[in-house]
């Protein structure tokens, strides 16, 4: 009797020694996710990695470097054809809504509520694991409802930057999976890794501001809103262009993120349809309003049910005209 | 046969439905074999069946007109035998059979084997303290992250090729002549390419979104 007891007692103390990760995961479980928003805009790295969906590898070369808490980073493909992307973040002090919700377990903001994260998804700190060379620790990421797809995260141990992502659709399956094969973390990177070095970079110049307190500003010329939004997400970003007229939000929770395009143009002749590369998925639909033909188009990593509900819940502002 | 017609394309679906009888079988198979327009309708429905059933698969290859060419081959070789003649229906409904499998041929198989990783104590002890009751499916994705994988069917360099440049595209309308398949591929690209670009700017998954870009972009 007292044996099989202190055997017992044996196995608990195994156990807990067995797994100091999961003890101090139980309060860092969350910080992780919050370290990993932090990771990517206060780090330097270069390194090279990979992106497969449906039996599609792609070999990618970074160049991530932060100036004055500004984030330069140059990308081109090592495999295919040859392209190159070249980013610069925009304005120094700018809190972004999709950074807030990744830090919501460690501090709440006027537009996030604390836990905001934990309220859509179970966050459970797996194995550890290396990738590129390093220590990581395996995250997994669960949606709480089916409108979101839930993730396998591997972040680097020392730093918290993100070093693998699979993303996770229904019945287990790989969307898609992204994964570092070498990075050196730390380091200068010259500004020559840095600048386009030819032409086919397409730059992403950052004309959506999605800095939030311009968001809500620049958002209230829109003339569109969605009456529905599936749980927890919120506004991170609006754009009107005076070229097209076409106008864009953006959603997210944290982690997912899709785009909403409302056409009047030519573009209105597309065909109702719904598309899917990898991961992501565009839902296109019309809408016929005061004689008006739109092209709303719902477009992101989501699933396919999420896209086409969110498409149909676009709805005209009512403005008051005066 | 000029097109196909509404009653055609009610045979249609009465046959994707399993209603049709015996004679419409017939006169469908019939027009199907001998009519692409016919065949392209069949094509979108089993493929609006299978975005419906979430089941799209990342490219479609047709492999009905090559295999009722093998057939008619096949036939030409056995056709004064009088088995050949009783086997006739069932070349026909062969041809059926092909033609229903092209939506399903070109799937990703995204399926993970189900070998659980084997798990060390600590990770089971923390999904007991954190799983509740509510859990949408299973506590786990159950995916060794050392074998999952995403995997195609085809390994053929051209399909790749293909694949590569252009999603899976499901029309709800049946035509849209103003506008070409390479119109509506450049707008999905130009979206996705747009999307992006807010997508980077906006998660911390740095690079990520920039990986999925398309990369045959006005081509």
């Amino acid at each position: 009797m007292s044996i099989s007891r202190s055997f017992a007692a044996a196995i608990c103390l195994f156990l807990i020694a067995a797994s100091p990760l999961a003890i101090a995961d139980t309060t860092s479980s969350t910080t992780i996710l919050s370290k990993m928003a932090d990771a990517n805009r206060t780090l330097d790295y270069s390194g090279i990695f990979t992106y497969e969906h449906g039996g599609i590898l792609r070999t990618i070369k970074v160049f991530h470097s932060v100036r004055d808490g500004q984030e330069f980073e140059r990308l081109f493909l090592l495999s295919g054809p040859k392209k190159e992307v070249t980013r610069q973040s925009g304005e120094r002090r700018c809190e972004r809504l999709g950074d807030l919700m990744l830090r919501s377990s460690v501090k709440a903001a006027a537009s996030v509520p604390k836990d905001h994260l934990e309220k859509l998804y179970h966050v459970y700190p797996k194995a550890k694991d290396r990738i590129a060379g390093r220590e990581t620790l395996t995250v997994h990421v669960i949606p709480k409802d089916s409108y979101r797809y839930g993730y396998i995260l591997g972040v680097d141990q020392e730093t918290g930057l993100l070093l693998q992502s699979m993303l996770i659709g229904d019945n287990n399956r790989v969307l898609e999976r992204f994964q570092f094969a070498d990075i050196e973390i730390g380091g200068s990177i010259d500004q020559a890794s840095l600048d386009p070095s030819e032409l086919e970079a397409h730059r992403v110049s950052s004309k959506v501001s999605t800095c939030l307190n311009n968001v809500e500003s620049s958002v209230a010329q829109s003339n569109w809103q969605q009456s529905w939004l599936p749980p927890g997400f919120g506004l991170a970003g609006y754009l009107k262009s005076d070229d097209s007229g076409r106008e864009t939000l953006i959603y997210t929770d944290g982690l997912a993120i899709f785009s909403v395009f409302i056409d009047s143009s030519e573009a209105v002749d597309i065909p109702q349809m719904q598309a899917q590369r990898g991961a992501t998925v565009a839902y296109l639909t019309k809408a016929k309003i005061r004689q008006q033909d739109f092209l709303i188009s719902v477009v992101g990593e989501i699933p396919a049910e999420t896209a086409r509900a969110v498409a149909h819940a676009v709805i005209p502002v009512q403005h008051n005209y005066q | 046969m000029t097109g196909s017609t509404d009653r055609e394309k009610e045979s249609l679906s009465a046959l994707m439905d399993g209603q049709a009888d015996e004679l419409e079988v017939h006169r469908v198979l019939k027009s199907i074999s001998g009519n692409n327009q016919s065949r392209d309708t069949w094509r979108r429905y089993q493929m609006a069946a299978a975005a419906m059933r979430r089941d799209l698969p990342e490219q479609v290859v047709d492999y009905s007109a090559s295999i009722s060419a093998a057939l008619e081959n096949e036939k030409a070789l056995q056709v004064n035998t009088l088995s050949a003649r009783m086997l006739k229906p069932l070349g026909r409904f062969a041809i059926a059979a092909s033609v229903a499998t092209v939506a399903i041929i070109g799937f990703q198989q995204y399926n993970m084997p189900d070998t659980h990783q084997p798990v060390v104590a600590s990770t089971k002890t923390v999904d007991n303290k954190f799983s509740p009751a509510q859990l949408r499916t299973s506590a786990d994705f159950g995916i060794p992250s050392v074998t999952a994988r995403t995997v195609s069917v085809s390994n053929n360099p051209e399909s790749y090729r293909t694949s590569q440049s252009q999603p899976v595209i499901v029309v709800d309308q049946a035509t849209e002549p103003e506008v070409t398949r390479e119109q509506v591929q450049a707008y999905l690209n130009s979206l996705m390419i747009e999307h992006t670009g807010h997508a980077a700017m906006n998660t911390n998954q740095g690079m990520l979104p920039f990986a999925r870009m398309p990369t045959t972009h006005d081509q």
